[in-house]
């Protein structure tokens, strides 16, 4: 018989177990892991992101009103963020909250033009991102340059609000400014002490962009626009470099003052037109001629134009004045006969060296009356016609200069002109084989003969130029013909060809070496100017003193006479000679006064 | 006579199993509403258009249904009812939803079922506020932005979350929860800044972003109360991932 107890017992127990079961399966599920769904976003986050940062109520300014970015679409305000926020970057800025480069950005809408349609495809918002990339291009090459307060930071930063609307209305800006600051970067950016001041940075990287813009613009084609695009690539750091130069060595020049009305001479606007016209017209005085121009040879040049330009800012950017020195300077300078003379190097030198004397002598070398007269350009013509075969005779004189000789004459030619110009040039430019300096250099060259180099080396001839130039520019009526191209009706001429014959048949001692035959040349012409009537009538006084001089040092004067009194001997002998006090065929009062001069020597 | 003994202890066993049997059935069953719900939340987590499958665990999941079950499944299934209505687009069904399960006696304080019952409302307005952003033409003006999506919308939702839905989370909240939680508040500050920055005039982009700094709590722009709800998601959290996934970068100072 069944326990009936223990049977229900079994059942409870039973329904117990169910139920335990059963409350463990339902804490089970009650608490089971659940995926739960993540929802939506209406917008991507980066474009939300961007759009909040510019309604922030510190830069509202950029979005409301006449903001820069007042207009863009949601795509063109996500670009604008990201250029910001590269651009902030790239500062460095140590401000909070971008404030530098949102600053930057919001100087963009100072310019109407800008107002309209400003876009990412916007010529500004081009500028800005070229700026950025080229900076990046820098920096990553140059990551020392990113401190807070280093020169490229500030160059990114004057550039951009020196930034005008004439260089937004230029389409092809964007790629002058690439190459304007990258050539800015690899000079100012390296030299931070050059052209400390931002000020003076912005007047000079500002002023040869807007120049360049303006001469890009103004090319005909296509292909002139190019070709000076690649022309400033390839001189630009020179270009920039040379203004740097020229604004260290001009301190108190090029010195904008921000408090300076319009139209002052220091207003900010003034000295960055000032730059900008002076590489304008330095670009189209060289036009034509661009393959003679490396880096350091713009740097050169433009370093010494911007430095005649800020002494004499008006009278030289009036009429075109500089460009007309320089490419009438440059013509002469490469012309048929300047091409004998000036090798590729030593034209930039003389053009920098002509922009220098012009610089320091505008008073004397532009003639209010006639500004269209280029007197520096008429001396280098002079000049390379005095030493062409027609004038300076078959002894090749050019070829005993170096080209730092050839340079060194037309800084004695420029020096000379700058402080006579009547007398060495006269009224007929033109006709410049017959000016004075022509004539004065042919003189002393064709009178060496054919063999100049038993007389004078290539120093030696600079000096007697010289030496002719300071005696003749006193007595230029006499002592040259100008009626003639020929310089062989010159008494300079005679005068020289007398004393180098006399030298070169009767030196048997060989006292006379080169450097005694230019002292002896620097003591005979004055005399000879002085008293010229002798020569005039054709008599070769010049000639018989010295050969009487040189017979006295190989005769009975051996022991008394030698290089170094030999020119004075012979300048008071001429003296007394042309003065007909004393007569050479006597030859007891010949060597009693040699005695005398000699004994006072 | 047959034996009544016997009888009685056929009859009590037989019932007692039967409704075991019952309550057990029913609670399996219930486990592949919840196989259901995971699927639709994954296809839909996954971007693809699943509302019919929210649509289906919203038919078999009613609210006779759930009377059925046992009472501690109870939370969890208004839980289930009311994220699937609120991803099926019924925000009326999810909102009672979510105030019934409330209103459960079983509903564990600080649980996950918990919480999300509380951020319900607020999901749901975002989910509203989204479905006439787009049919505007995702852009708006000044005064449709006050009357529609400022006080009675994102303003209400923020406060949702940051009164009911915060005050939920407690120390046996697990910390997955408290991830979603903050995860959420970051997509509703982002959905909020989406649409303040889509009114027509900039001036009032300007203003109205201000006056939703001020509920915020932050000075200059909404993406810094963003950024701390992303500082409160741990870093190992899937949440994490994801926010870096859709392009989240700290605002800039």
């Amino acid at each position: 018989m069944i326990d009936p107890g223990l049977v229900l017992f079994a059942i409870e127990s039973s329904v117990k177990l169910g139920r335990k079961v059963y409350e463990v399966l339902v804490d089970e599920t009650a608490s089971r892991a659940l995926v739960l769904p993540v929802g939506n976003l209406f917008q991507s986050v980066q474009l939300v992101t961007a759009k909040a940062y510019f309604a922030r109520p510190e830069n509202a300014h950029l979005i409301t009103g006449d903001g820069p970015y007042a207009n863009f679409t949601d795509a063109e305000l996500l670009l604008a963020y990201k250029t910001l926020l590269e651009l902030d970057r790239r500062l460095d800025s140590a401000e909070p909250n971008q404030a530098e480069a949102v600053r930057l950005i919001a100087d963009l809408a100072k310019f109407e033009q800008i107002r309209k349609g400003f876009g990412p495809k916007s010529p500004a918002q081009r500028i800005l991102g070229t700026v950025v990339e080229i900076s990046i291009d820098y920096f990553a090459t140059h990551p020392e340059a990113m401190g807070k307060d280093s020169r490229a930071r500030r160059l990114v930063t004057t550039f951009i609000g020196g930034l005008t609307d004439t260089n937004f209305a230029e389409g092809s800006f964007a790629e002058i400014a690439r190459d304007v600051l990258g050539a800015a970067f690899q000079t100012l950016g390296d030299n931070p002490q050059l052209v400390a001041d931002d000020e003076r940075v912005q007047v000079l990287v500002m002023g040869v962009a807007d120049s360049l813009a303006n001469d890009i613009k103004k090319a005909p084609t296509i292909g002139a626009k190019e070709f000076k695009a690649h022309f400033f690539r390839r001189v630009g750091t020179g270009i920039i470099r040379g203004a740097a130069a020229a604004f260290e060595q001009n301190l108190e020049m090029f010195l904008p003052r921000l408090g300076a009305k319009a139209g002052d001479s220091d207003h900010p606007t003034v000295v960055r037109a000032l730059v900008s016209e002076t590489l304008t017209q330095f670009l189209a005085g060289i036009e034509g001629k661009e393959d003679i121009f490396t880096a350091e040879t713009a740097e050169l040049l433009f370093r010494s134009a911007l430095g005649a330009v800020g002494e004499n800012a008006e009278l030289l950017t009036k009429n075109n004045l500089l460009q007309k020195f320089i490419e009438s300077t440059a013509k002469a300078l490469t012309d048929t006969q300047g091409a004998k003379l000036f090798s590729t190097q030593s034209i930039i030198v003389i053009l920098q060296e002509g922009l220098e004397v012009l610089g320091e002598n505008v008073e004397t070398l532009i003639d209010p009356k006639h500004p269209e007269q280029q007197l520096l350009a008429a001396t280098v013509s002079a000049m390379a016609n005095s030493l062409a075969t027609t004038l300076a005779g078959g002894g090749n004189i050019k070829d005993l200069l170096s080209s730092r000789q050839v340079i060194e004459l037309a800084r004695i030619v420029f020096a000379e002109v700058a402080a006579h110009p009547e007398q060495l040039l006269g009224d007929n430019l033109e006709a410049n084989k017959r000016t004075a300096l022509a004539q004065i250099i042919a003189s002393v060259a064709s009178a060496l003969g054919d063999d100049p180099t038993r007389l004078v080396n290539g120093a030696g001839f600079l000096e007697l130029v010289r030496i002719a130039l300071r005696v003749a520019v006193k007595n230029a009526d006499q002592l040259l013909n100008l009626d003639t191209a020929n310089p062989k009706t010159n008494l300079l001429f005679q005068a020289i060809q007398q004393a180098a014959e006399a030298v070169l048949a009767g030196d048997c001692r060989k006292i006379v070496s080169r450097e005694v035959f230019i002292e002896l040349i620097d003591r005979l012409l004055p005399v000879v100017s002085a008293n010229l009537q002798p020569l005039l009538d054709g008599k070769t006084a010049v000639s018989a003193t010295i050969r009487k001089a040189l017979a006295l040092a190989d005769d009975v004067l051996k022991s008394r006479i030698n290089g170094e009194n030999l020119p004075v001997l012979v300048e008071e002998l001429l003296r007394l000679v042309l003065r007909g006090e004393l007569n050479l065929d006597e030859p007891t009062a010949l060597e009693r006064s040699a005695r005398e001069i000699l004994n006072h020597a | 006579m047959k034996n009544p003994l016997r009888y009685r202890i056929c009859f009590t066993l037989c019932f007692a199993l039967s409704a075991l049997l019952f309550a057990g059935c029913k609670t399996l069953e219930y486990r592949q509403i919840q196989n259901d719900f995971n699927r639709s939340v994954e296809a839909d987590n996954a971007g693809n258009p699943f509302v019919s499958q929210h649509g289906q665990v919203l038919e078999s999941l009613t609210p006779d249904y759930i009377r059925q079950l046992d009472p501690k499944l109870r939370p969890n299934a208004w839980m289930i009812r009311s994220v699937s209505a609120w991803r099926a687009g019924s925000n009326d069904v999810a909102t009672a939803a979510s105030r019934k399960g409330l209103d459960e006696p079983t509903l564990v304080a600080g649980s996950r079922d918990h919480v999300v019952l509380q951020m319900i409302p607020a999901l749901v307005i975002d989910s509203d506020l989204n479905r006439r952003w787009i049919e505007g033409g995702r852009t708006l003006d000044a005064s449709n932005y006050v009357t529609l999506y400022e006080t009675a919308g994102f303003v209400q939702a923020w406060r949702q979350l940051s009164g009911p839905a915060s005050q939920a989370i407690n120390a046996a909240t697990p910390e997955e929860v408290v991830d979603y939680f903050h995860y959420q508040r970051w997509r509703l500050i982002l959905n909020w800044t989406a649409v303040i920055v889509s009114i027509k005039a900039n001036e009032e982009i300007v203003e109205a972003q201000k006056r939703a700094c001020g509920v915020l709590k932050v000075d200059r722009d909404p993406m810094f109360a963003a950024q701390k709800e992303v500082e409160q998601i741990r870093a190992i959290s899937p949440f994490s991932n994801l926010i870096k996934a859709h392009g989240w970068s700290p605002p800039v100072q």
